[in-house]
């Protein structure tokens, strides 16, 4: 016989307007048949042959459809029901490998975006332009993330120690969820941070669930495909809510009854609570919370959390409502979500609801700590390096390229530009700004702003701000900005990097440089000057001291290293390198893995890059018919999961975005940071020596 | 039309290939009217109309008019309706099978459709008529008449070359398919009311109440 189709169809791949005319249909339909039910009532009262009847009502059919499958709902019923819920999605740690490509496969293809990698001549130029002219110039280039500027900075300690005194009765101050980052702030933050992140949980291979895979994956890559074992906790359970909308104070009432058989956080305990939220709107207007229920599993809440809105507001807004468990210093943990787009939401249905809870594949407000990131270089032409006496003083140039993933409270494609100004300038005369671009989320700008009466020396003094604003028909809003100032122990006629201090002591440096030295010294053995380490000297460092074994990789660290592109690693590249890849912050690394993974350089990964990476961490079974297949999948399956501004390639915003949110996807492609046993082991060697001096 | 004044709701769905001409096909049927512009069906769509049928039972007589409202349902051809149209398939009583005869490939897909019928219909042997439709476009027809009417033998349906354009065979067919659906009806429901071994008291001839009904196909 015939299998029941099930619960509901996956419709995910109608767009809105799509979805809305099959509604209509069905609504119609709907008349139809409350008519048909009319004629019914009276043909039963009025009809006594009861063979005739079954023949006028339709019984005939009815029944010999349900001798097929007794439990099959018609068509209508089963279609609506689809849309007006969500698609539930899969619980990825039950569900196997195969099962996850066939479903994502089908969904994936029909949204499938052009595929051709994007070759960005932009950064390439601009390294030309940082090899021109002599040592003289100050060259930087640099990603720089924007901050909220209306947000206080509150320094993640002291938010937590005070997190656990009003954690009990569930209020708002606590700003912290999920994993904690003590380096939150700027990305090139001073001093070596402690990184929270211990390398060795990331080759974990983590509770892969009943996985039957052909493939052998990596530590990172089980990530996408198990709750992992970083303070996730693998989602179940369900909640029970009501949604009603009060149209007299035109209000959404979210009465949150009971959530049953969630997870348990830590030692079968979990102190959960519920928060929401309507999306995209992730400001903290957006959130609201129930209390906390200590020691439960199952907390009944009986909690209404309100919403001042209009419906026609309401309908373009996503409810996320979260479950977590409140933990000591704000550590709190997922436990799973349900989301509801209100558009396709049936306001007349105001019963309470049971939903499942899915795990996260949302991005999370509360991992979400900048709203984009600026792409810019910054150049310093002295008086007269130019020649002829030109330029009559010195300029300092700031090229601003574009901003990435610009993230405004609605969310979506909207209007920006970019200020600038140098500082300090009270009178704020030096303001420059771009042009608008418009309905981008990632403009490019390429706007060169050009402050002129600078000598050398005042740029120890001078700092330059860059705002970023969005404008919404007459309103002007800011999204953040940047500040951009040189730390001291410059000295003029070295290439020094403006705003870029390594978490490496001064001693340390010294030794590192004789290590660089005595690499050289094996490199050229015929006593020829060198420029520097050169990539297959390094490479061999990459896979003596740490183990590398990918080609891919290792040129692609190469190419981190390599700042000014010219094949050779001098000694500072050699350092600055070195720091982050021995002891980055979590944001440096997300950079630099971001950097290893863009192949061509430009800025983004593409579908074809992470083809080519998966391709080479994944080890597939020798009877597998078409390995590529798989990978293909593979590829969009983590595309998926990454692509927050569905442009269909990761951008770093994309792929720092994800990283913050799921540790592990820092090395989803292929391992390219050390291990703990050979940071050690390098450690040892290199610095052990200098102890003993 | 919007009373709850007939004596039987029927339900016919047409499918086939995308721009077959199905929307077409129908519009013709309900309203008389052609309109040459191709607008892709949204998932799912259907019509409406108020007919009139009068059979001739086995013993001679036509029966009273009886007073039909057909429901006819119209699916999207295109791949990613699929999933949303076959789960429509359960809920019709009839099907218009069609394809277009300047179209070799969607004649080709005949089988197709015929295997998800099977497959998702309300039994595995549903009533089907199959129309070769634009039979105007003589000048770009693809598939003979022949190997239509071969296919449509093969599976025990009748074939119709019809034109949604010019209205060639429209109404003939779907007063085909709905005899074919009147009829079933009548058996099935005669038959399945009535316990075995009883005999009918009405007389019909055809009536063997001592098979047992098979459950695979509608016990008629």
């Amino acid at each position: 016989m015939e299998r029941d189709s099930g619960g509901s169809l996956d419709l995910s791949h109608l767009t809105e307007d799509e979805q809305t005319s099959i509604l209509k249909v069905l609504q119609r339909d709907l008349e139809l048949k409350n008519l048909d039910e009319g004629r019914l009532r009276n043909l039963e009262e009025k009809e006594t042959d009861p063979t005739r009847l079954r023949s006028l009502s339709g019984a005939w059919f009815n029944d010999e459809r349900s001798k097929r499958h007794h439990t099959w709902t018609s068509g209508c019923d089963l279609v609506h029901a689809s849309m007006r819920l969500r698609k539930p999605k899969p619980k990825l740690t039950e569900v196997p490998l195969t099962g996850l490509f066939n479903g994502e496969a089908e969904e994936t293809k029909s949204s499938q975006q052009n595929n051709i990698s994007r070759f960005d001549n932009g950064p390439n130029k601009m390294r030309q332009e940082n090899t021109t002219g002599s040592q003289n110039t100050l060259k930087t280039t640099h990603l720089f993330r924007t901050k909220k500027p209306q947000e206080k900075v509150v320094p993640e300690s002291t938010a937590l120690s005070k997190e656990s005194e009003r954690r009990t009765n569930g209020s708002h101050t606590e700003e912290n969820e999920g994993i904690v980052n003590g380096c939150d702030e700027d990305s090139d933050s001073f001093g070596s941070c402690q990184n929270v992140m211990d390398p060795d949980s990331l080759k974990n291979s983590s509770s892969g669930g009943s996985l039957h895979s052909s493939y052998t994956l990596s530590g990172s890559m089980m990530s996408l495909f198990s709750s992992g074992d970083f303070g996730v906790v693998e989602v179940r359970g369900r909640i029970l809510f009501s949604l009603v909308y009060d149209v007299h104070r035109e209000e959404l009432q979210i009465k949150i009854f009971s959530c049953e058989d969630i997870a348990a956080a830590r030692k079968n305990r979990s102190d959960p609570y519920v928060k929401a939220y309507l999306l995209p709107d992730m400001s903290s207007q957006s959130k609201k919370k129930t209390s906390v229920k200590k020691n439960t599993q199952n907390p009944v809440y009986d909690q209404t959390l309100r919403y001042k809105m209009r419906v026609g507001e309401l309908r373009s807004r996503t409810l996320n409502l979260s479950v977590w468990h409140a933990a000591p210093l704000g550590r709190n943990v997922f436990l799973g979500e349900v989301e509801l787009a209100l558009g396709s939401w049936d306001w007349t249905y105001s019963q309470p609801l049971w939903q499942d809870l899915q795990p996260r594949v949302h991005l999370s407000p509360d991992a979400l700590s900048s709203r984009g990131i600026v792409v810019l270089s910054v150049k310093f032409v002295p008086e007269g390096f130019e020649g002829g006496g030109m330029p009559l003083t010195g300029e300092v140039h700031i090229w601003l390229r574009e901003a990435q993933g610009l993230l405004s409270n609605k969310g979506g494609p909207l209007n920006s530009f970019v200020r600038c100004y140098i500082l300090p300038d009270a009178s704020r005369q030096s303001t420059q700004k771009t042009r608008i671009v418009k309905h981008s989320i990632s403009p490019t700008f390429n706007h060169t702003m050009v402050y002129d009466g600078f000598q050398t020396s005042d740029l120890k003094e001078a700092c330059a701000e860059l705002t970023v604003w969005q404008r919404e028909g007459l309103k002007t809003l800011i999204l953040g900005g940047i500040r951009l100032s040189c730390g001291t122990g410059q000295s003029y006629g070295e290439q020094i990097k403006a705003v870029c201090v390594i978490s490496v002591e001064k001693d340390e440096i010294e030794c590192l440089i004789r290590e660089f030295q005595s690499l050289l010294g094996e490199q050229s053995a015929h006593g020829k000057p060198v420029p520097g380490l050169d990539r297959g000297k390094f490479r061999s460092v990459l896979h003596h001291a740490f183990n590398m074994t990918d080609g891919m990789i290792m040129d692609g660290v190469f190419r981190t290293f390599d700042k000014d592109n010219d094949g050779f690693l001098n000694v500072k590249e050699w350092i600055t390198g070195l720091a982050v890849f021995l002891r980055g912050t979590i944001d440096e690394k997300i950079k630099y893995c971001f950097m290893v993974y863009d192949l061509n350089n430009d800025g983004y990964i593409s579908r074809d890059e992470m083809f080519h990476l998966l391709k080479n961490s994944l080890t597939s079974q020798p009877n597998e018919e078409d390995p590529d297949e798989g990978i293909k999948d593979l590829v969009e399956i983590t595309l998926k999961k990454m692509d927050h501004d569905h442009d269909g390639k990761l951008s770093l915003m994309d792929f720092y975005t994800s990283v913050k949110e799921e540790n592990l996807l820092l090395e989803a492609f292929g391992p390219c940071l050390p291990d703990l046993t050979a940071i050690h082991a390098f450690n040892n060697r290199i610095f052990t020596e200098e102890e003993e001096q | 039309m919007s009373d709850g004044d007939y004596d039987y709701l029927i339900k016919f769905l047409a499918l086939g290939d995308s721009g077959v001409g199905k929307t077409s096909f129908l519009y013709q049927y309900t309203d008389g009217k052609f309109n040459s512009k191709f607008i892709t069906t949204v998932g799912i769509d259907f019509r409406e109309k108020r007919v009139v049928y009068k059979s001739t039972g086995a013993d001679g007589l036509t029966s009273k008019g009886q007073k039909i409202h057909m429901q006819l349902w119209d699916t999207a051809g295109q791949e990613r309706f699929r999933s949303l149209t076959t789960a429509f398939f359960r809920d019709a009583m009839g099907f218009l099978l069609l394809f277009d005869l300047t179209n070799e490939q969607s004649f080709l897909n005949v089988r197709n459709w015929m295997s998800q019928l099977q497959v998702h219909a309300y039994c595995e042997n549903p009533d089907i008529v199959l129309c070769g439709n634009k039979c105007d476009l003589s000048d770009l027809r693809a598939v003979s008449e022949d190997e239509a009417r071969e296919l449509a033998e093969k599976y025990g349906i009748p074939y119709f070359e019809t034109s949604a354009a010019s209205g060639h065979n429209v109404s003939e067919s779907v007063d085909v398919l709905l005899d074919l659906i009147m009829k079933r009806m009548e058996r099935c429901v005669d038959k399945s009311w009535i316990p075995d071994g009883t005999v009918r008291a009405n007389g019909n001839a055809n009536a063997d109440l001592s098979e047992s009904p098979d459950k695979s196909k509608c016990a008629c």
